[in-house]
């Protein structure tokens, strides 16, 4: 495959993964009756609410609200880092074919990584703490990594062609 | 007078680009008014009716504990929805740039990609104007904000597709000349950078956020409960405020996160269109500066707001403003580019 080639794919998929981080934001604004469960601290609410009622006990479902909280702060991250990967994807494509033709692997590579750490994230939501865990951290290692090459190649590409 | 090498041409291309520098500048100026006016105060408030919560659980007054939580509820939801709007705003002003220096590599039917380009502006500005009136109107405006998010889908589906069936060799040749200028130079090197710091910055907060901080912040609930039940209110009220604390933590940690790494994407974009700007050199050099200088300012600030408080807030506040009056100027050459690629077409 030819440099061109894997940007213009790269940049396909950045699309897609836009698309699908507002479908996912669409999907979090429906299925919270338009504003999240973070934001309306009902989760919170809930437990004091049953403290107060049952004075002395602490509420038996304390570490499920707890966890819900948690699932929500997930939702919203893997919405806003789905969109910021499209956009990281989308530059650094556009700017591998302007400055660095020659060398395609660090591409491919982002391109993965922008994808599997989102993924990390929604299987955290999930519930799947750990695994989501790990998957994340491979794919935003992935990402940071290969953006560090690219970014050096840039700025060296730069600084010749002053 | 100018150096700048072309204009920005008409169609697609200019509507995404001024439309996409006026959503990030609305972004900018709305995050202004949410820090000033909204932030500081609502977490004070909140912070106040937190330990109401405590009190009246603990004496087990459910009307005082319903009405602390009231206030919690509606400054929580006042807050949220100013800052969803806020990131909204901002992120589909960079998408839009984003789209404005693809686009020429796209393919697609007669009637060009103005249309979807249109639709994406406007879905964006019906999504942004639908959360931020949905802490007034509910349901109507949470309807009218997923409408614009069709949109928005809509028109990134249709850019996907003209992608997909262009010419990406022929974009290379477009943009290269883009990058030459000096200014251009300048504003991607530091959008790399702040890009690449905002990223490890990222991965050392995510690393403390699952391992300390967000499970501190449970415990802290936790306890917080726990010595409520016991009824030893002032343990759960120090419990709460460790609580109130961390989450102020996380929330400014993970907003310097996000600021790096988006200003970054904005002088990246910056620097495809910088070429564009129709000003004199001396005042296009100005406004890059500015944008670079704010641009890495504000995020340092906002997390130095984590140890220094409201005094490095306030220095972000400035940064921020230091970077729209740079951005306004752009919009204002950019402005003007576009009324010299009239300006033929309406003397013929």
């Amino acid at each position: 495959m030819n440099a061109p080639r894997l940007s213009q794919l790269s940049v396909f998929a950045a699309l897609l993964l836009l698309v699908a981080a507002t479908g996912f934001g669409l999907w979090i604004e429906s299925a919270n009756e338009h504003t999240s469960r973070l934001e309306r601290r009902e989760d919170y609410a809930h437990v004091f609410s049953r403290l107060a009622a049952q004075p002395g006990h602490v509420p038996a479902d304390l570490d499920r609200r707890l966890h819900e909280v948690r699932v929500a702060n997930r939702i919203i991250d893997t919405h806003a880092h789905a969109a910021n990967m499209a956009l990281v994807v989308v530059l650094f494509a556009l700017l591998g074919a302007v400055l660095d033709p020659a060398r395609r692997w660090p591409l491919a590579g982002l391109t993965l990584g922008a994808i599997v750490y989102p993924t990390g994230l929604a299987i955290q939501a999930g519930g799947a703490e750990f695994a989501g865990q790990l998957v994340a951290a491979a794919g935003a290692t992935g990402v940071i990594a290969f953006a560090a090459v690219m970014a050096v190649r840039f700025l060296v590409a730069l600084r010749r062609g002053e | 007078m100018n150096s700048a090498p072309a204009t920005l041409g008409r169609g697609a291309g200019r509507t995404l680009a001024l439309g996409g520098i006026a959503l990030v500048a609305s972004g900018f100026a709305l995050g202004e008014v949410y820090a000033i006016f909204i932030s500081h105060v609502a977490n004070g408030i909140i912070r106040t009716a937190w330990l109401d919560v405590i009190h009246a659980s603990t004496a087990a007054d459910g009307e005082a504990l319903a009405a602390a939580f009231r206030r919690i509820l509606e400054l929580s939801d006042k807050r949220g929805r100013f800052m969803s709007t806020h990131s909204h705003i901002g992120a589909y002003g960079l998408f839009a740039l984003g789209l404005a220096i693809i686009h020429p590599a796209c393919r697609c039917g007669a009637g060009g990609l103005r249309i979807p380009a249109l639709v994406f502006i406007a879905g964006a500005w019906i999504h942004v104007c639908g959360t931020f009136a949905s802490h007034y109107f509910p349901l109507p405006a949470a309807r009218f904000a997923s409408l614009g998010q069709l949109c928005v889908i809509g028109a990134v589906l249709a850019f996907a597709v003209a992608w997909i069936r262009g010419d990406t060799a022929a974009l290379t040749g477009t943009l290269q000349p883009r990058l030459r200028a000096r200014n251009s130079r300048r504003l991607l090197g530091h959008g790399l950078g702040l890009v690449l710091a905002g990223m490890l910055f990222g991965l050392v907060f995510a690393l403390g956020l699952t391992r300390d901080l967000e499970p501190g912040m449970f415990a802290a609930v936790r306890d917080a409960i726990t010595a409520a039940a016991a009824g030893a209110t002032d343990t759960a009220a120090l419990e709460i405020t460790r609580f109130k604390a961390l989450q102020s933590q996380i929330a400014i940690t993970a907003a310097a996160h996000s600021h790096a790494i988006e200003f970054g994407f904005l002088l990246m974009l910056l620097a495809f269109l910088e070429p564009f700007v129709m000003l004199s050199q001396r005042w296009r050099d100005r406004a890059t500066i500015a944008v670079i200088t704010g641009a890495w300012l504000l995020p340092l600030c906002v997390f130095l707001a984590t140890i220094h408080g409201l005094v490095a807030a306030a220095a972000a506040d400035i940064a921020g403003g230091i970077t729209l009056a740079g951005l306004l100027a752009m919009f204002t050459g950019l402005l003007r580019s576009t009324g010299a690629a009239d300006a033929p077409a309406v003397s013929r």
